[in-house]
């Protein structure tokens, strides 16, 4: 996709359609090792490199020069293979087309390609960048309770004004049970907001730009909704929610049917749901703050305002997603509390 | 006979924008009835507000997946 734009300007548009293969440079910044091999309708393969000025980049030069070396068919046949092979290695590491801007893992591992330690940092970029939201987070909010004060100032403030907001939050959907679960719930919310927002700051990464760490969130969110339930609820009526609240012969008939839906929508679907929100409206987000950085390289920084506005979409997007994913928790929590009136009131419906 | 990279590349883009196209009708009128119940109660605006995100956020996860499915399968043309 990123390859085309300098494709287009270095290439005739009608042979296109014969493109024979894409190649990625491992380097993440597609624009910088855009090649690509164009297959000619004489069976004769060309080999261009997206961008004249991108291309005298250091990083490339030794494969560039490779395949311009190999000028027999037989040999290019042989890079080709080599390097689809290299291009196949590279995506099921994960680490194929850029989509994201560069963050200090990906730049350490431009500067040593070779490097093993870099290999394994780019393996862990995202934890890397989870532990340091967590420890953020964590810094913060020892830092505002350390010496607390009867009328509080600063920092303390601060922390008081966001526990507080999200204790109202909750109790104002969960009741009396509200401020139990407003560890979990203000956790769940300062955390994916923090990861959110880390993409943003140059040089870091969105962690829940990725699947893995979006849906880490959601199944923990999925066990805790269970344990609620089963705390909340005792054993034997949980088991009997899950069957679906069988009353007569006919509820007993159709346990198996309601035993499988229930567990399908509250074990997996829950967990896939939460995960899928975040992580596609997060890891959308980070592609367009991409293109539109590719774009300004492109075009000699006119699509800037573009990128002003992503990036303000961006942050308020991060926030009401954060505040989503809280709002769901919640919601869930307060499915498998036990609700006295609610199940009163299904009782004189079946009695009617 | 079309290739099946043909057919992956006129489809994605007209997937993405019909799930949209789904996705903005109903953004709209959950919008609207927000501005409407505004409107009648201005008093009660942040928590139709709330709601009203909530509930948006719902719609739109539905067009990201299509994304989502859409940059999956693009890694196949």
């Amino acid at each position: 996709m990123d390859a085309r734009v300098g494709v287009n300007a270095a290439h005739d548009p009608d042979l296109w359609p014969a493109c024979g293969l894409f190649y990625q440079h491992p380097c993440r910044e597609s624009f910088w090792g855009a090649g690509f091999f164009n297959a000619d309708a004489d069976g004769t393969w060309t080999y261009g490199i997206g961008h004249a000025g991108l291309a005298a980049d250091p990083a490339i030069e030794p494969e560039h020069k490779k395949v311009l070396k190999a000028m027999t068919e037989h040999e290019t046949a042989q890079v080709v293979h080599e390097m689809a092979q290299h291009a196949a290695e590279h995506a099921s590491h994960g680490t194929h087309e850029a989509h994201e801007l560069a963050n200090f893992v990906t730049v350490l591992g431009n500067l040593f390609p070779d490097a093993g330690w870099t290999h394994f940092l780019h393996q862990w970029e995202n934890v890397i960048f989870t532990l340091g939201v967590a420890a953020l987070i964590t810094f913060t909010a020892l830092r505002g309770t350390r010496a607390i004060q009867q009328i509080p100032g600063g920092l303390q403030n601060f922390c008081e004004a966001v526990a507080e907001g999200i204790n109202a939050f909750a109790t104002g959907i969960l009741g009396p049970h509200g401020p139990k679960h407003v560890p979990f719930l203000g956790t769940i919310f300062l955390y994916v907001l923090f990861m959110n927002w880390s993409g943003l700051i140059p040089l870091m990464k969105s962690p829940t730009a990725a699947w893995s760490t979006t849906l880490a969130i959601g199944l923990s969110t999925m066990v805790y909704v269970q344990i609620t339930g089963i705390r909340e609820q005792g054993p034997v009526h949980y088991l009997k929610h899950l069957a679906g609240n069988p009353q007569n012969v006919f509820g007993i008939i159709l346990i198996p049917l309601m035993l499988t839906l229930n567990i399908i929508l509250e074990l997996v679907a829950v967990p896939f749901s939460l995960s899928l929100r975040l992580f596609a409206n997060i890891s959308s987000e980070d592609r367009l703050l991409f293109k539109f950085a590719e774009l300004n390289v492109l075009f000699k920084c006119l699509p800037f305002f573009f990128q002003l506005f992503a990036n303000v979409l961006a942050i308020i997007f991060s926030l009401v997603q954060a505040f989503v994913f809280m709002l769901l928790s919640t919601v869930y929590i307060s499915l498998v509390l036990p609700h006295e009136e609610h199940g009163h009131e299904e009782h004189t419906a079946h009695a009617h | 006979m079309m290739e099946a990279n043909t057919a992956l590349a006129f489809a994605l883009p007209l997937s993405l924008a019909l799930t949209a196209t789904a996705g903005a009708l109903g953004l709209g009128k959950a919008v609207a009835a927000a501005m409407d119940a505004t409107a009648r109660q201005p008093e009660a605006s942040t928590k139709i507000l709330v709601n009203m995100m909530a509930g948006c956020a719902l719609i739109e996860a539905l067009t990201l997946y299509a994304l989502v499915f859409g940059f999956s399968l693009m890694g196949k043309i």
